[in-house]
C-alpha cells in the first residue's frame, strides 16, 4: 500500500531536549518526578505503558493523523489521571519544580494539535474528574468537573428536564474541559451562545499550582473567565466549571429554504439575527455543499459539468472504502485535479440550501420560524418544507464519521472555520475558496450567526501519490487558506482553537496585542510548563520557562506546523 | 485664588519653564497641553494633555515613559481639590477623542473614539436610525473609556447584552506607546480573549482609544410594564419564566422591601404582548408603573450614581436583599444577581454579603496578586 510507508521522522515539531546529555538529564528528571507522583497519588494514577501513552499522544489534527500512517507517535513520557483539583495542583507543583511540560487532555477530539503530547513531558488526562458536583434547576446552573464527557453530561441534564444547549458534532467524544479550553461552539449556538456565553465561573489550577475560582461572569473588574476560556491549556488546567443551563425546549420547528444565491441566503440570516431572533440553527450551504447535502436545483441537470462533478464526488465519497475500491479510485482521480474540478463547481447555479431549526416555547418557536419565512420570501427563496431541517437534525452527528472513509480511500479531509462581519463575509468566502482551490477540493457552509457577522466553515479534501505528497499538499492548502483569511482581516479560528495548526499565523493576526497574552502567560505559568509551544508556536518566547529549573527542552527545529518554512510574518499586523 | 488648567501657548523664543510641556505641545499641537496655573509652591501635576487621535496618544505615552512619569487617563480635566489631582502626574484627557469614525450599516457596527460619552454616542447613532439599546442612568454620562477602565457591568440587558460586550474590536495603546488592534468580528475567538486581559485594569494594561460597537436598528417605541411579586424568590422565578418563554426584555428592574416591584422595558410589540400575557397568567400582581425603572431609564445624570455593590449567587438573593434594603437589582433571573445602590455598604454588611458568597467590589478576589504581576510584565518593554 502506497499510503503506509515505513516510519519517517515527525514533521510537526516537538519541543525536545537537544543533545544526548540533555536527553538523559531530562529522562532522569522525569523518572524522579514520576516516583514522587506515584508515592503521592498511587500506582494506578500513572501509566508509562506504550498503549496508554499512545492513546493520549495526539488529538485528531489531520496532519498528525497523516503522519501516524508511518506508525504511531512516541507519546508522552507518562499519562497521569488525577481525581481531584488537589491532585491536579500537586502534579502541577511537582512538574513546575522539575521543569517538566504538562499537556492537559480531555478526550483528544481537538482538530488543531492542541493536545499533542511532548515526548519529554506528561499528559494530564482529566477523565477521572467527571462528577456533576451540583445541579440547581431553580437558578438554572450546574457545576461539573472538566473530564465529564459531553454526551453523558447532556443526558444527565436531560433527565432533569434541562439542556446546556451546547451540541458540538463531537459531543460523543469531547469533554466539558475541552469545550471551555478551546472556546467551542455547538450546533445550536445561535440560540444558546458559544461555550463562553455559558460559563458562570471556573475552577482552575494555574501554573503555580494554586487552585483558583474565577469571579462570576458579570462582576466588574478583570474578566478572568474570558482569559481562561480558549486558552487551550496554556494558562491553567480547568478542573471544573459552573455553567448556565436551560429548560429543554418544549417545541421545535424545522424548515428548509432554497435561496437563489448564496448571497440571498446570507441576507436571510443577517436580517433574522439583526431583527433580534435567535433560531437554534441557521445553516446555509454553498452550492457544492448544497449538492453534498443532497439538495439540487431543478434546473441543474446532472449532465452539466459542475453538477456532474458534484454528483461524481458525492457518489465517490459514499462508496469510498478501501483504497482499491472503484469509488476510492474515482475520489482520488477527482482530487488529483482540484483546480479544474473547483472551476467547474464554481460554475454551478448558485442555489444554496438554508436549514433552519427554531425552538423554545411553542409561541417563540412559531414566531421565529415565521420571521425567517418572511425574510426568505423577500429574497424569493423556495420553501422546501420540514424535510431538510428534520433530515439534518436526525443526521447531525453523522458527518464526522464519514471522514475515516476518506482516509481509507487514500485521501484527506479537514475543515477551516473563520469569522468576520457581514459586510466582509462574501469577500472572505471568495478569497479563502480561491486560495484553497489550487490545492484541494473545497466546499463551505455558513453557521454560527450573530447580529454583526457570521462564521464560515470550509471543508476541503485532497489527495497525493503517497503520504509525503499528501502532507505537502495539506501544508500548502493550510498556508494558502490562512494567508487568505489573514489578508481579509478575519478571525482565524472561530471555534476549533489554534493549537499548532494556526500557530504560525497568530503573531501576524494579533500583532502587538499578542503582548497581552505573553504577559498573561508569564503571570499564570511562570515555569512555562503548561502546554508549551501551543497557540503561538514552538518558537514563541513564552514557550521557554521564564523561571524555575533550567529548560528541559530546546527549540522546535525550525519546521512549520504547516510543513515548509515558517512564514516570516511576525509583527506583520503591527501598526507602528 | 482659584486654580485652573491653563492651556500653554508657546511664543517664539520663549519656552515653557518645564521642557516637558514644550515637548508635549510639539507632539499634540498648540493649545492641547495645559498646566496648572498659579500653583507655585503646591505639589502640582506636571501637565494635562488633550490628544485627538490614537497616534497622538502613542506619541504622548512614549514621551511620558521616556521621562519615567506616572500618567492617568481622565474623561474631563480633573478638579483641583486635593486629592483629585496628584503631584507629578501627566493627565491624558480623552475629551477631544469623542468622534464617530465609521459606520458599517450592513453589519451594524459603529466605530467610536473612546472619549465619547455613551449618551452622545447614542445621539449620533439615532440620527442614522440606529441605537445602542437602553442606557440606564449610571452609564449615560460615562465615557466608553471609563466603562472599559472598570469593565463596568451597568447595562445588563437580556435583549442587547452588556454595553461592554457590544465591543467587537479595539485599537489600544500599550504603556510603552506601541499600538495594538484586535480584529473586528462578532466573536474574537482566536485563542484566549485578548481584550479580557486589559478591560477592567483602569487603563494600566492598555489605553483603549477606539472601539467598534455592535449597534441596532431603531424599531418602534419602547414599552414599559410593571408588576409585583410576593418576595424576592417569586420575583426571580417570574423573571426566569419570562426568559424561558423567550421574552428578552431590554431592561428589567427589581426593587422593594416588602413585595418586590418589577419593571420591564421591551422594544417590540410581540414582546410587549407576550409579557402582558405572562403577567396576566398569575403569580404576580399587575402594576401601572415602576418609578425607579422610569427614573433610571430617563435619568437625570446629575443624580448620585447607582453602582454595583455586590454580585450575589441567585440562590442567596433574598438574604442579601435584607442586608441592603435600599438596593435595586437589574439582572434578576440569571445565575448571579447584581445589587446596585447609591453608596457602598458598611464594612459589616459587606462582610455578611461575602459570607453569602457575594462578590463585593473592594473585597479581595484572590486574583489581585496575578493582576499586579500581569501589569508588571506588560509594562516591561517587549
Ligand atoms: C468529528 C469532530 C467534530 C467536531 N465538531 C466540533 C463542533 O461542532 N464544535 C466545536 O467547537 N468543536 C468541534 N470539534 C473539535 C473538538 O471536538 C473540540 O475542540 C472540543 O472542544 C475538544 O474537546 P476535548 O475534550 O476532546 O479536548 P482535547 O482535544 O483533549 O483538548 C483540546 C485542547 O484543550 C486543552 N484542554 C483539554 N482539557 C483541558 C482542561 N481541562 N484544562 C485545560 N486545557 C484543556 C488541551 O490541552 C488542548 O489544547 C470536532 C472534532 C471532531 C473530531
Amino acid at each position: 500500500m502506497a499510503y503506509f510507508r515505513p516510519p519517517v521522522p515527525h514533521e510537526s515539531p516537538t519541543l525536545s531536549p537537544t543533545g544526548a546529555d540533555a536527553r538523559s538529564a531530562a529522562s532522569a528528571r522525569i523518572e524522579s518526578l514520576l516516583s514522587e507522583l506515584r508515592a503521592a497519588l498511587g500506582e494506578d494514577a500513572i501509566s508509562t505503558t506504550r498503549p496508554d501513552r499512545e492513546a493520549v499522544g495526539r488529538d485528531l489534527w489531520p496532519r498528525l493523523l497523516l503522519e501516524s500512517f508511518a506508525g504511531p507517535a512516541e507519546g508522552p513520557a507518562a499519562v497521569v489521571w488525577p481525581r481531584s483539583a488537589a491532585e491536579v495542583s500537586l502534579v502541577v507543583r511537582r512538574c513546575a519544580a522539575h521543569g517538566v511540560p504538562i499537556v492537559p487532555f480531555g478526550a483528544g477530539s481537538g482538530v488543531c494539535g492542541g493536545a499533542r503530547a511532548e515526548t519529554f513531558g506528561i499528559v494530564l488526562d482529566l477523565k477521572r474528574m467527571k462528577a456533576v458536583r451540583a445541579l440547581d434547576p431553580e437558578t438554572l446552573t450546574v457545576t461539573v468537573e472538566a473530564g465529564c464527557m459531553g454526551e453523558l453530561f447532556e443526558r444527565r441534564l436531560e433527565r432533569a428536564g434541562l439542556t446546556l444547549g451546547h451540541f458540538p458534532s463531537s459531543i460523543q467524544c469531547s469533554t466539558v474541559g475541552g469545550w471551555v479550553a478551546t472556546r467551542s461552539a455547538g450546533q445550536c449556538s445561535t440560540r444558546y451562545g458559544k461555550i463562553e456565553d455559558m460559563v458562570v465561573d471556573l475552577e482552575v489550577v494555574t501554573g503555580d499550582g494554586v487552585v483558583r475560582r474565577t469571579p462570576p461572569a458579570g462582576a466588574p473588574g478583570t474578566d478572568w473567565n474570558g482569559i481562561f476560556v480558549g486558552s487551550e491549556g496554556t494558562l491553567g488546567v480547568i478542573t471544573a466549571a459552573t455553567l448556565r443551563v436551560h429548560p429543554a425546549p418544549a417545541a421545535r420547528r424545522f424548515r428548509g429554504w432554497l435561496a437563489p444565491t448564496t448571497e440571498a441566503g446570507l441576507e436571510i440570516m443577517r436580517r433574522t439575527l439583526q431583527a433580534g431572533h435567535r433560531p437554534a440553527v441557521l445553516r446555509l450551504y454553498d452550492p457544492l455543499d448544497t449538492r453534498m447535502a443532497g439538495q439540487r436545483s431543478d434546473e441543474a441537470a446532472e449532465g452539466e459539468s459542475g453538477g456532474g462533478q458534484a454528483a461524481r464526488l458525492r457518489a465517490a465519497l459514499e462508496g469510498a472504502g478501501d483504497a482499491d475500491a472503484p469509488a476510492a479510485r474515482a475520489l482520488r482521480a477527482l482530487l488529483a485535479m482540484p483546480r479544474a474540478v473547483n472551476l467547474a463547481i464554481g460554475a454551478l447555479p448558485g442555489q444554496s440550501l438554508l436549514v433552519t431549526v427554531s425552538e423554545g416555547e411553542a409561541d417563540e418557536a412559531r414566531a421565529t420560524d415565521e420571521a425567517i419565512a418572511g425574510f426568505a420570501r423577500a429574497v424569493r427563496a423556495r420553501d422546501l418544507g420540514e424535510g431538510p431541517g428534520r433530515h439534518w437534525f436526525a443526521h447531525r452527528h453523522d458527518v464526522s464519521y464519514k471522514q475515516s472513509r476518506v482516509y481509507r480511500a487514500g485521501a484527506f479531509v479537514d475543515t477551516f472555520e473563520v469569522a468576520t462581519t457581514w459586510a466582509r463575509l462574501p469577500a472572505l468566502y471568495r478569497a479563502v475558496r480561491r486560495a484553497l482551490s489550487n490545492h484541494v477540493l473545497v466546499m463551505a457552509h455558513f453557521s454560527h450567526a450573530y447580529p454583526g457577522g457570521c462564521s464560515i466553515y470550509f471543508t476541503f479534501l485532497g489527495s497525493g501519490a503517497d503520504r509525503d505528497a499528501m502532507l505537502e499538499r495539506y501544508g500548502r492548502a493550510w498556508k494558502a487558506a490562512l494567508d487568505a483569511a489573514a489578508g481579509c482581516d478575519a478571525v482565524l479560528a472561530h471555534h476549533h482553537g489554534v493549537g499548532l495548526s494556526r500557530a504560525s499565523h497568530l503573531p501576524r493576526a494579533h500583532g502587538p496585542a499578542r503582548r497581552w497574552y505573553t504577559a498573561l502567560k508569564a503571570t499564570l505559568d511562570p515555569a512555562g510548563i503548561l502546554n508549551p509551544g501551543k497557540i503561538y508556536g514552538p518558537d514563541d518566547p513564552t514557550a521557554a520557562p521564564a523561571a524555575g529549573p533550567s529548560p528541559l527542552w530546546g527549540g522546535g527545529g525550525g519546521a512549520s506546523p504547516l510543513g515548509g518554512a515558517v512564514p516570516a510574518q511576525r509583527g506583520g499586523g503591527a501598526e507602528k | 485664588m482659584t486654580l485652573r488648567w491653563e492651556p500653554w501657548t508657546p511664543t517664539i523664543g520663549a519656552g515653557h519653564p518645564d521642557p516637558l510641556v514644550d515637548r508635549l505641545t510639539a507632539l499634540v499641537g498648540i493649545g492641547r497641553v495645559a498646566v496648572l496655573a498659579r500653583a507655585e509652591g503646591s505639589p502640582a501635576p506636571r501637565a494635562l494633555v488633550w490628544p485627538e487621535s490614537s497616534e497622538s496618544v502613542q506619541r504622548v505615552l512614549r514621551v511620558v515613559r521616556e521621562a519615567e512619569l506616572p500618567w492617568t487617563v481622565v474623561g474631563t480635566p480633573p478638579p483641583f481639590d486635593p486629592p483629585d489631582v496628584a503631584a507629578g502626574v501627566v493627565y491624558v484627557c480623552l475629551e477631544r477623542m469623542a468622534g464617530l469614525l465609521a459606520v458599517d450599516e450592513t453589519s451594524l457596527v459603529a466605530q467610536f473614539q473612546t472619549g465619547i460619552r455613551w449618551e452622545r454616542a447614542e445621539d449620533l447613532l439615532s440620527r442614522r436610525g440606529l441605537t445602542l439599546g437602553p442606557l440606564p442612568g449610571p452609564v449615560r454620562s460615562r465615557t466608553i473609556a471609563e466603562s472599559i477602565a472598570e469593565n463596568d457591568r451597568l447595562r445588563p440587558s437580556a435583549a442587547y447584552g452588556q454595553l461592554i460586550e457590544a465591543i467587537q474590536g479595539v485599537t489600544a495603546v500599550l504603556p510603552d506607546g506601541e499600538r495594538a488592534r484586535t480584529v473586528v468580528a462578532p466573536r474574537r475567538a482566536t485563542g484566549p480573549e485578548l481584550t479580557a486581559a486589559v478591560f477592567g485594569t483602569r487603563h494600566r494594561g492598555a489605553l483603549v482609544t477606539e472601539v467598534s460597537l455592535q449597534v441596532w436598528r431603531r424599531t418602534g417605541e419602547a414599552t414599559r410594564r410593571a408588576c409585583a411579586a410576593a418576595d424576592w424568590a417569586s420575583a426571580a422565578a417570574f423573571v426566569r419564566s419570562c426568559l424561558c418563554a423567550g421574552i428578552r426584555p431590554a431592561f428589567v428592574l427589581a426593587s422593594g422591601r416588602g413585595p418586590v416591584e418589577l419593571g420591564f422595558e421591551v422594544t417590540s410589540a410581540a414582546a410587549a404582548e407576550a409579557l402582558h400575557r405572562q403577567i396576566q397568567a398569575g403569580g404576580v400582581t399587575p402594576r401601572s408603573r415602576h418609578d425607579v425603572l422610569d427614573a433610571l431609564l430617563s435619568a437625570d445624570p446629575t443624580e448620585p450614581a447607582w453602582r454595583v455593590i455586590a454580585v450575589v449567587p441567585a440562590a442567596r438573593l433574598s438574604e442579601a436583599a435584607v442586608l441592603v434594603p435600599e438596593a435595586i437589582c437589574p439582572d434578576l433571573g440569571g445565575p448571579d444577581a447584581t445589587l446596585w445602590a447609591r453608596r457602598s455598604p458598611e464594612p459589616l454588611v459587606a462582610r455578611h454579603l461575602v459570607a453569602l458568597g457575594a462578590r463585593v467590589p473592594g473585597i479581595p478576589t484572590g486574583f489581585e496578586d496575578l493582576e499586579a504581576t500581569f501589569l508588571g510584565h506588560l509594562s516591561r518593554r517587549a
